[in-house]
């Protein structure tokens, strides 16, 4: 047998024994493309694990959101209506909806009756079967909940006596936040015994001419389905972050495997030229080494599912949080290991891992089969990588600033991070080499010329690791900063806008007028807010109208962004109408435009007079005051009202008591302002917990990069230690070379993470959600990243450090020796 | 047709994958306070037209056989079900102490259309007098509209249909007058029918209105303990002679492949004769492939006794009805000794 | 100037205990050029690199002026290679990041010794001229030698150690450069010990130390 024909075998064993006698290459190539894969597997499953969630929802809302019989009133109206209209043809079935428990903190409920509930297309209503179904109909009944909902439904049912509480069944696929009951339990437990919200038509195809039944006639409209918001759509832009930050992070892990591998065949090279000078076919050779990073992909690949399970398993409660703070959105059930994610996460790991190869294969692959080992022309290849570099940090920066001036929509706003952070992270090694070289003019003395011509040197080497170290530390910067901004200026919004001091939920239209006349009388009761509702559309592009009335509150603490020469008296006397800042973006709508808003007797139109900030308000929304929404909206929900008041508690307690309003339909600025702070407390902890993963995965890259730098390094100090210098100084500058890298790196990064929240904040908020925020900047945040920045470069540079100062003596004198 | 408790059963098991055998064991075994059916009860008319609150079961059944204004054979068919799962009336309030259930189809050589409705007790969505009869779920109606008057209606996606029906003889009483025996084991109903009622009325085909006469054939039982516990299919007939006497004829087939055949010979004056399983031969002729199976829709009735051999061919043989307990029914034409038309049921293929 | 005496040196490796040098006496006096011989692995680099202090010694006494190497911590045996004693070697002489200016003043910088006149002569005498602004990696063996030599004097050391320094050049190149070396050599009253394989060059020095078997020959 011919040495070629054995060959595979032999190189692949030559192979393997390198990686046996080099373990701790082997793991940090194995840690580098399972964290890669691991953060990418992680946001791939958080994404579709909310994806799949919307879909459920989202199903079972569209299986309750059809064309309906109801009042004008929304008032629940009397279940012998059913019959009335099943008998004159009406393919109708009545459904109740309410909710159970304080509005803080309760559940929305859907009563509806199985036989006749035949929503158009597929459901993930399952109702019991077969002998199971009197249990279902019979008192006390069962819900079907979501497993995510069933702990608090349960708390909640907790107080009803046994024998009236109803079994509780999970249903899987139902979707977030969903509880579903017969009609009549569902009546039992909202204590709304025949009673429903309204008699929706389930065959809107063949609805029979004959007018509704006469009894009803002047009782009960057909509506068409609310406009549905669509979640989907809505969150878009929260996956695309979390998937920007999934890319990041993969590609900081690449940046590991990619030294790790440089590293490798730096080792391997010696022995591959020999495997080549015996007669190993290049072909047979690159085959081999293909082969063997396959197997460590699919290895690692393995493990970086696993662990992006765990991740994703840890961050799923902050992300459901989230998405339930921002939109409503209900994310439910636990995390499943789906097949999908096994072969797009191996499916990574390996594009990964032969991307990041590509070099070395290259390497090998153009080997000379006799090297003269000669000092290699590094400064010549230096300047031709920095060269290189700047045109890319160029074309990236130029991509960028072109998207920014003359693209639209999130997908150019993404983009122009992309290139921003990319611009930045090529730019680096250029900006380095520049500050060191004007560093190198500060030396006095021989040792620290050496230090700062060293340092030029190595920047070749540790460009990667400090690139990730970058891009770690910019984009924690920037999303530290809208982070922080937000909070800010969320709060300061808070502040300007809850500036009553009781929230009153009435229960019907009605009601709230007896509220209102008795505060009239009420002389603890500074001023009455009403805050009518209604919903309309402009072009056909769904917006919420919200009214308010003419009080100094409003004129003074309102900052609008945008207004007209007098916006108040414009709105409450005039035509004039406030909108919020994303109708003002989504419809391109400025002071002084013209619109013209569909109301329900007919279209209106209206002087856009101001443009108000609305964070965290998923819709567009335009504010006139309530006489003129109740003129236009004779429908309109007048069930709101605030209170300015000395003492909220009390008044509260009064309300209770001398109105019958549950004093869970009421919120006291304070609770209120709580409540909205928690919610977006949590909103970017996903983002700062990706951000701190980056960065402990840019130290892992630095860590390599160190590791593969080690063994050229001996050889880079030797003569110095041949010269007298002490191993213990040498150590020293080594380390402090990398550290003043790193810190050189962590104020680059400064204003890179200036960028990176000038972009969040003004590019990519204003495309995502619709509102912009004010840019702050917080140098103490500065501090902190460039302390964590050294940190990681000093934590990186430990143990390559140590086992510079403990090679044994006569390791460092065999470099110099000629018999070994 | 005490074979139609199964698709009483289909109520309880609604849009389930099948017949739950344990349902049939219970609804064959015990009765859990409901009224029994005794002999001797005399049928009164027209109060047991009405509903029979404290029965387990009961339903109301029409097939007609009608002529279109252009000479088109059609057949119609309107059936509700009461099924009541414990003894106490309904209260209102969705009550679920009763469940209906409404099947009603128009078939014609080429087209067969159907519609089933499902409604609880309670809420009014369905319901019957218990005097005379007037039944409904939705706008499906049965009803008397004045004495020896009565109006039909029902409507599909692709049909609907409103009749008259005029009685031109009286009601029959199966079994000991009424008194209807089930099965050895003593299962028993109260069972009579109405095989002489005319029709005339309209039938609207795909927003094709026809003008039809015809007759039809109503039944009418009610139960507590219809069934035994191995029943598995039934093939059912009645046919209506032109000379005015009418049959009706089934065959019972049970789990151990043995079948019951009895029938009833209806004279023209509306005399009643039993027809014991060794006076009449009911067997297949000829198979269809409906729905993916293998159905008889072709049949000799053999009566010698009185000289009667028929053929009996389905009008239209995909005449499937795939409501929540799938089964076959439909009009047939029928040939050989006698002229006649009629209607087959055929359930548990 | 080097007093040399009963020196032992042996090194554990995974075939067992290997005695390299077993008991070597020698004295090189100021101004006074040693070549030492051996087959390879006899030990040679060995010994230069104990005196060197680079390694350290099983048994004997190794004297730089008035210094004991042996008795030396990690810090002063630095300090003798700072001051006292100044190594060439095959290869790995020059510090890549630095210009051949930088490298030649850098040995010299570090031993506070520098003199700019002197390293000018150096440079001339060494025809340097032309390459100061130049990297190693930019220059040809002979040149990359004669940087080392010329860094080399510069320091003014007491005592040279030269571990084959022409081993990758040619023969015409070699004998400059050691003509060179030996004539500084002279000149500023140094020590030399040189390792080389080189009968030709070795018999251009004053005196041969024939190692073999771990013991002079």
């Amino acid at each position: 047998m011919t040495l070629a024909r054995q060959s595979p075998m032999l190189v692949i064993a030559t192979l393997f024994s390198h990686w046996g006698k080099h373990k701790l290459q082997l793991a940090t190539l194995v840690i580098g493309l399972a964290s890669a894969t691991a953060l990418w597997t992680a946001v791939q499953a958080l994404n579709d694990h909310a994806r799949a969630s919307y879909d459920r929802s989202a199903a079972t809302i569209a299986a309750f959101d059809q064309p309906a019989f109801a009042r004008p009133d929304r008032r629940l109206f009397d279940d012998s209506a059913f019959a009335a209209f099943r008998r004159a043809g009406f393919m109708v079935t009545p459904i109740i909806e309410g909710r159970l428990g304080p509005p803080a903190g309760g559940l929305t409920i859907t009563g509806f009756e199985p036989l006749t509930f035949a929503p158009a297309g597929e459901t993930p209503i399952s109702v019991p079967r077969g002998e199971n179904m009197l249990s279902f109909f019979d008192a006390p009944g069962e819900l079907l909940a979501d497993p995510t909902i069933v702990a608090r439904l349960q708390k909640l049912l907790d107080q009803l006596p046994e024998s009236e509480r109803p079994v509780v069944r999970r249903q899987e696929n139902l979707g977030g936040g969903q509880v579903l009951g017969d009609i009549s339990t569902v009546q039992r437990l909202l204590g709304k015994t025949g009673l429903i919200s309204k008699l929706m038509v389930t065959e809107p195809g063949s609805q029979p001419n004959a007018a509704i039944p006469f009894q009803w006639q002047d009782k009960l409209v057909l509506a068409e389905p609310p406009v549905s918001v669509d979640l989907a759509g809505l969150t878009d832009s929260f996956h695309l972050n979390l998937t920007a930050f999934g890319m990041l992070c993969f590609l900081v892990g690449l940046f590991i495997v990619y030294s790790a591998i440089g590293l490798a065949i730096e080792d391997l090279i010696a022995a591959l030229r020999t495997l080549r000078i015996c007669g190993v076919s290049l072909r047979s050779l690159l085959g081999s080494l293909i082969l063997e990073m396959t197997v460590l992909a699919l290895f690692a690949g393995t493990l970086g599912i696993l662990g992006g399970y765990l991740v994703a398993a840890q961050l799923l409660p902050d992300v459901s949080a989230s998405l339930r703070g921002l939109y409503g959105a209900q994310i439910g059930g636990s995390l499943s290991l789906e097949a999908s994610w096994w072969l797009g996460g191996i499916a990574v790991s390996l594009l990964g891992a032969l991307g990041a190869s590509l070099g070395a294969f290259l390497k090998v692959s153009r080997m000379a089969l006799f090297d003269a080992r000669g000092a290699s022309a590094w400064r010549a290849q230096q300047t031709r990588t920095l060269k290189l570099q700047a045109t890319v940090a160029l074309i990236c920066f130029a991509t960028s600033s072109l998207l920014f001036l003359f693209g639209s929509g999130l997908s150019a706003a993404f983009i122009v991070m992309a290139g921003l952070l990319l611009g930045s992270a090529f730019l680096l090694p250029v900006i380095l080499s520049a500050l060191v070289l004007s560093g190198s003019k500060t030396a006095r003395g021989p040792l620290s010329d050496w230090f700062w011509a060293d340092s030029k040197q190595q920047l070749s080497g540790l460009s990667l690791a400090l690139m990730a170290l970058l891009l770690a530390l910019g984009t924690n910067i920037g999303v530290s900063g809208m982070v922080e901004g937000f909070r800010l200026t969320f709060n300061e919004f808070l502040e300007e806008r809850l500036s009553a001091d009781l929230y009153v939920l009435a229960t019907t239209n009605e009601q709230t007028q007896e509220l209102m006349d008795w505060a009239k009388a009420e002389p603890a009761v500074t001023a009455t807010l009403p805050i009518w509702g209604a919903s309309a559309s402009i072009d056909g592009h769904p917006v919420s109208v919200t009214g308010f009335s003419d009080h100094t509150s409003y004129r003074d603490t309102w900052q609008l962004l945008q207004a007209s020469p007098s916006p108040w008296s414009e709105t409450l006397e005039g035509d004039g109408v406030l909108i919020n800042e994303q109708l003002h973006y989504r419809l391109s709508l400025s002071p002084g435009h013209s619109i013209v808003v569909q109301s329900e007797t007919g279209p209106l139109e209206l002087q856009v007079a101001g443009v108000y900030s609305d964070y965290g308000n998923p819709r567009s929304e335009i504010r006139l005051p309530n006489p003129r929404v109740a003129a236009a909206w004779p429908s309109s929900e007048r069930r709101r009202v605030a209170f300015m008041t000395n003492d909220a508690a009390d008044l509260q307690k009064r309300i209770e008591t001398e109105l019958a309003i549950p004093a869970d339909q009421m919120i006291e600025q304070k609770g209120l302002k709580q409540f909205s702070q928690a919610v977006f407390e949590r909103t970017f902890v996903i983002s700062g917990a990706l951000s701190t993963l980056t960065l402990a995965v840019a130290g892992v890259a630095m860590v390599t990069s160190l590791l593969t730098l080690a063994s050229a390094r001996i050889s880079g100090v030797a003569p110095l230690w041949a010269m007298g210098v002490r191993r213990r100084a040498i150590t020293r500058l080594e380390g402090l070379k990398i550290l003043m890298l790193a810190a050189l790196t962590s104020v680059t990064a400064i204003p890179l993470g200036v960028a990176i929240t000038w972009c969040l904040v003004d590019v990519i908020n204003v495309a995502a959600f619709g509102w912009r925020l004010p840019l702050f900047v917080f140098p103490s945040q500065w501090l902190t990243m460039g302390l964590l920045g050294l940190g990681t470069a000093f934590v990186a540079s430990l143990y390559p450090l140590m086992k510079l100062l403990r090679t044994p003596a006569s390791d460092l004198a065999k470099v110099f020796a000629h018999e070994h | 047709m005490n074979i139609k408790a199964i698709f009483m059963l289909a109520l309880m098991t609604a849009f389930s994958t099948g017949v739950n055998a344990q349902g049939f064991a219970g609804l064959g075994t015990t009765a859990d306070g409901f009224k029994q059916v005794v002999r001797g009860k005399e049928i009164e008319f027209p109060l047991d037209y009405g509903a029979h609150p404290g029965f387990r079961i009961e339903w109301w059944y029409v097939t007609a056989n009608l002529v279109s204004d252009e000479g088109a054979a059609i057949g119609l068919q309107w059936t509700l079900f009461r099924q009541a799962s414990s003894p106490k009336p309904d209260d209102g309030n969705w009550s679920t102490s009763e469940f209906w259930m409404g099947h009603s189809a128009v078939t014609s050589a080429n087209n067969h259309f159907y519609a089933e409705k499902l409604a609880r007790g309670g809420s009014g969505q369905a319901g019957a007098r218990t005097d005379t009869i007037d039944v409904w779920v939705d706008d499906w109606a049965f009803t008397e509209t004045s004495p020896d008057r009565l109006a039909l209606k029902a409507a599909g996606d692709r049909f609907s249909y409103t009749l008259k029906l005029h009685p031109t003889g009286d009601e029959v009483r199966h079994g000991e007058n009424g008194y209807s025996v089930k099965s050895a084991q003593g299962q028993a109903s109260y069972y009579f029918s109405h095989p002489f009622l005319e029709v005339s009325g309209s039938v609207t085909i795909d927003d094709k209105v026809h003008t039809v006469t015809g007759n039809a054939w109503l039944d009418r039982e009610w139960s507590s303990q219809p069934l035994a516990d191995n029943q598995e299919g039934w093939d059912w007939f009645s046919i209506k002679f032109d000379d005015g006497n009418r049959l009706m004829a089934f065959s019972l087939r049970d789990t151990n492949g043995d079948r019951y055949v009895s029938g009833s010979w209806i004279s023209e004056d509306g005399s009643i004769s039993p027809l014991a399983g060794d006076k009449i031969d009911l067997a297949p002729r000829a198979q269809s492939s409906v729905a993916g199976r293998s159905i008889p829709t072709s049949w000799r009735i053999s009566i010698p006794s009185r000289k009667v051999e028929l053929n009996i061919d389905a009008l239209n043989p995909q005449s499937w009805m795939s409501t929540s307990i799938p089964y076959w029914e439909g009009p047939v034409t029928v040939s050989g000794s006698h002229k006649a038309m009629g209607y087959l049921e055929m359930t548990g293929y | 100037m080097l007093h040399v005496s009963n020196l032992k040196k042996s090194y554990s490796t995974p075939q067992g205990r290997v005695d390299v040098i077993k008991g070597l006496s020698f004295d090189i006096a100021a101004g006074e050029t040693v070549a030492l011989m051996g087959e390879s692995g006899c030990g040679k680099s060995t010994l230069l690199h104990v005196i060197a202090g680079l390694d350290a010694i099983d048994a004997g006494s190794i004297q730089v002026n008035s210094s004991k190497i042996e008795e030396l911590d990690e810090a002063a045996r630095a300090n003798i290679r700072r001051y006292d004693v100044s190594l060439i070697f095959q290869q790995f002489n020059l510090i890549t990041s630095l210009t051949v200016e930088g490298n030649i003043g850098f040995e010299a910088k570090l031993a506070g010794r520098f003199d700019a006149s002197w390293q000018n002569s150096l440079v001339t005498r060494l025809g340097l001229e032309d390459l100061l602004a130049r990297y190693p990696e930019q220059l040809s063996g002979g040149q990359q030698q004669r940087v080392a030599i010329a860094r080399t004097f510069a320091t003014k050391p007491s005592l040279i150690l030269a571990d084959e320094p022409t081993g990758n050049l040619d023969e015409a190149t070699s004998d400059a450069v050691i003509d060179l070396a030996f004539d500084l050599v002279k000149e500023t009253q140094a020590a030399l010990l040189m390792a080389t394989h080189s009968r030709r060059l070795a018999e251009k020095a004053d005196r041969i130390l024939r190692l073999k078997g771990g013991l002079l020959a």
